[in-house]
């Protein structure tokens, strides 16, 4: 009898094991066709161009679509670079024209028309869409008001007039709208298909593209995998026959297969290798116009004295920082506004012009500051808290200043870490002395950078405000000339460094790793991780 | 027949009201969380927040999200994730528990047969020199985190020797390193019940009796050996495979494998409440099914074992 009860635990394990196989199998690569493979990273959170917020969604998006315009690998936006071949802007800035081009298809055959455009803002800015970067068309006439319910539809500035013209309608003169056309957020959608099926872009059988790829298979943590679309209106420059993007997250492994030729392009390797790869040239460091710095809490002692902000701000060695701590050829920040943002005359960038506005490692001034303040030598000066979200490099960078500042000032700071969402959450209501902030641009203009500290921003947590530097960026907001703008815009940036109730710290960069067989592939400093329309693969 | 239907559903009951704490619970610890699924870095325009919170229902009072949420899952419906709007959480457990029940039951095969195995001929001869090696290398198993491992088997067999893929998931190649990792402790575990269990039981009455009779040794431990020994073993399998089956958040992290193990995590993390919700509950209806069916393979295994309602 006993065999039985053996046999019968053997039955239960074995029908438990066999329900839980049965896994695809991969599709295996081809000889001939060239197929490029990029570690995307992570499991895109949706493929609906209208909701994309992270950078990994856009890089997808980008691929798979064309919006008015696209950036060419020289940062530029030319007539007839994506959907629209020509446009006219009225003297005012208010409203522009777009004539699209005629010979533009979607992935499943139909015409691109400019009534896809007026659907696809529409939707994204309707307020049932719940999308986040609604904002991105505030700029638009009406556009907010429809998001908040207190207009309809047809009364947002955005109308097709005929198959082929866009009128747009803006709320006000937006010197950065035609780049702004260029982010996946403002892609077309086919609206025939979009409307059959609202989850449209749930199932690769139902999903329409109009860029260079369009989608061949979605394996969820797994990769993606594109194809050439033949439709493309410029499909002849497109030479990548396949585009396959994995989500392997561990940057450790990551390396691995990028050394292993599993990948051929993958992104910020673990710190411990930074400085061996980008020496031996396989890796490369593309600047990021993003700024990290340290935000004070103004509303309270010791930060509301500006001498004490100061005096810590000139304190630190960015410097060393950058290259002992994050070693990957980040740039020391001594402004707010990154490099990489054209100036007045466009060939010009805005922080040459500006330059810096304070000394880097300026021990004596800082030490003179602090005196003054109150505390010579730091006598006197309260312990402060450094607050961050637990992670890795921010508490490096941390210790690294906390060290300095006891160093160079006699001040002890004290680090805090919390959970993401908890750290938020004191973050925004103000439940903290000094944390660290990191700031991108949602549009190339350094206007994204500087109206973040305006009294009633709602990214503005420093408690600081100043009616002269509302007053600034409000006028430069205004203005339609482009000189006197940059004017305005250099002088609010002087106030707030002088003011200084953020300390720059660095400016971002990015760290590709490109198999040298790869070419055409770039980083562009907007929108997208990588662009792939001009990729190809010569071995 | 008639006992053991009143036992199994005396169980359901059981099991249900188990599972009603549970949601209960966990619901309200993670709406006490500060934070939401959508509070990022770049605050969203107060506009925007509402939009979405309205399509969401997070601005409902909470216990109207409480009765809504219960009604929901007494569909079966475990409602969107936040995080990833594009999936419901029925479709994200669907697609990543068989990948991870996959590598599992092999992992939880390797374990035992290996675990049995080595506790088995360590047990017998207790204190010579395969027990001594043995017991060491379970040391090993127990003490090498699975990060350290992952990070070794990678480094020599993809990096080094380059016989397997570094990451992903698809072939029979894929899955010998998380095997490898997911397998270690739980081989170690087993084999140092096992051994522990031999020992004691070659000392019991019953053994030198049969030995005294002149059973064939393969008789002796197959029949009366192993059933008593594996007692414990099989009292810890209910647990490990509920812990193995639904995957492990550092070997899918490394290996990149698509499994159930990093929504435990990660969603927590990314405050994507129905997807928390989702992965507790199925955790929770599982480990209450595994250690149902340990209980029904103990009372096989030993005739004297009944529960409460199965008296007989």
């Amino acid at each position: 009898m006993r065999w039985k009860r053996y046999l019968a635990i053997v039955l239960i394990i074995l029908a438990l094991t066999v329900t839980a196989c049965g896994t695809k199998q991969p599709e295996i690569k081809q000889q001939s066709e060239a197929v490029l493979i990029y570690n995307l990273g992570t499991e895109p959170e949706i493929l609906d161009p209208a909701k994309a917020s992270g950078r990994p969604e856009i890089t997808v998006m980008a691929a798979l679509f064309d919006g008015l315009v696209r950036y060419n690998e020289k940062n530029e936006l030319n007539k007839g670079s994506g959907m629209a071949v020509d446009w006219a802007v009225s003297p005012d800035g208010l409203r522009y024209i777009f004539k699209l081009r005629q010979d533009a298809k979607w992935s499943n055959g139909d015409p691109v028309t400019a009534g896809d455009f007026e659907f696809a803002w529409k939707r994204l800015l309707a307020p049932e869409t719940g999308a986040e970067y609604a904002y991105q068309l505030f700029y638009l006439k009406n556009g907010q008001e429809y998001n908040s319910g207190k207009v309809t539809a047809d009364q947002v500035g955005v109308k097709a007039l005929d198959s082929y013209t866009l009128q747009v309608d803006l709320a006000s003169p937006t010197p950065y709208f035609i780049a702004l056309t260029a982010t996946s957020n403002l892609a077309p959608l086919n609206k025939k298909v979009v409307e059959a099926n609202p989850d449209w872009h749930k199932a690769v059988e139902t999903y329409v593209s109009n860029g260079p790829f369009e989608l061949v298979s979605w394996q969820h943590h797994q990769k993606l995998e594109l194809k050439k679309n033949p439709n493309y209106w410029d499909a002849s420059s497109v030479k990548l026959d396949k585009l396959v993007m994995t989500m392997v997250e561990s940057r450790d492994t990551e390396l691995i297969m990028f050394q292993n030729n599993e990948i051929d392009i993958g992104e910020n390797p673990p710190l411990q290798e930074m400085r061996k790869l980008i020496s031996e040239g396989v890796a490369t460091v593309i600047p990021d116009p993003s700024t990290y710095y340290y935000i004070f809490n103004t509303s309270k002692p010791p930060f509301d004295d500006v001498r004490v902000r100061k005096a810590l701000a000139y304190a630190i060695d960015r410097k060393a920082i950058v290259e002992n701590v994050l070693q990957a050829g980040q740039k020391p920040a001594l402004a707010f506004v990154p490099f990489g943002f054209s100036d007045a005359s466009a060939e010009k960038d805005f922080r040459v012009v500006g330059g810096s506005y304070f000394k880097d490692n300026d021990v004596s001034e800082a030490k003179a500051l602090l005196a003054e303040a109150g505390y010579p030598g730091g006598t006197g000066f309260p312990e402060i808290e450094f607050l961050y979200n637990t992670n890795e490099s921010h508490k490096k960078i941390a210790e690294a200043i906390a060290h300095m500042w006891k160093e160079n000032l006699g001040i002890k700071v004290k680090l805090v870490n919390q959970e993401w969402g908890i750290y938020l959450n004191n973050r925004f209501q103000g439940n903290f002395q000094l944390t660290w902030s990191g700031w991108g641009p949602d549009y190339p203009d350094p206007m994204t950078f500087l109206d973040v500290y305006v009294s009633d921003g709602g990214h503005n947590e420093t408690a600081w405000g100043s009616a002269q530097y509302d007053g600034l960026i409000g006028r430069a907001k205004l203005s339609g000339n482009s000189k006197e703008r940059f004017a305005l815009m250099h002088e609010a940036e002087k106030i707030l460094m002088d003011e200084m109730p953020i300390m720059p710290i660095y400016y971002y960069v990015n760290v590709t790793l490109y198999k040298p067989w790869v070419k055409g592939v770039f980083s562009p400093p907007f929108g997208p991780q990588q662009e792939f329309k001009w990729g190809l693969i010569k071995k | 027949m008639l006992r053991l239907a009143f036992f199994l559903l005396r169980r359901l009951v059981t099991c249900i009201l188990a599972m009603l704490f549970v949601v209960t619970l966990t619901f309200f610890m993670m709406k006490a969380l500060p934070g939401g699924p959508f509070s990022k870095e770049k605050k969203l325009p107060p506009t925007v927040m509402a939009n979405i919170e309205e399509k969401y229902r997070l601005n409902d009072p909470i216990f109207k999200q409480y009765s809504d949420y219960l009604w929901r899952i007494a569909k079966l419906d475990l409602g969107p994730s936040f995080r990833y709007p594009g999936s419901s959480v029925n479709d994200i457990i669907k697609r990543s528990f068989p990948v991870s029940a996959a590598l599992g039951a092999i992992a939880v095969f390797v374990a035992l047969t290996l675990g049995v195995t080595t506790g088995l001929v360590a047990g017998l001869r207790p204190c010579q020199m395969a027990d001594r090696i043995l017991v060491f290398v379970s040391a090993i198993g127990f003490s090498v985190p699975s990060f350290v491992l992952a990070g070794m088997l990678q480094h020599f067999f993809s990096f080094r020797f380059n016989l397997l893929p570094a990451a992903l998931w698809g072939s029979p190649q894929h899955a010998v390193m998380p095997v490898i990792v997911l397998a270690a402790l739980p081989t170690a575990v087993i084999s140092r019940l096992v051994r522990i269990q031999v020992m004691e039981v070659m000392q019991q009455d019953y053994i030198i009796m049969a030995k005294a009779k002149g059973l064939p040794s393969w008789r002796l431990i197959l029949f009366h050996v192993m059933p008593n020994a594996l007692q414990p073993v099989i009292t810890y399998l209910g647990p490990l495979i509920a812990a193995v089956f639904t995957g492990s958040f550092v070997v899918e992290h490394i290996f990149a494998i698509p499994g159930l193990g990093k929504y435990f995590v990660t969603s927590i993390h990314n405050r994507d409440y129905t997807l928390i919700m989702g992965v507790t509950i199925f955790y929770s209806g599982f480990l209450m099914a595994m250690n149902l069916m340990v209980d029904l393979i103990y009372a096989l295994l030993n005739p004297q074992v009944r529960y409460p309602g199965w008296e007989e």
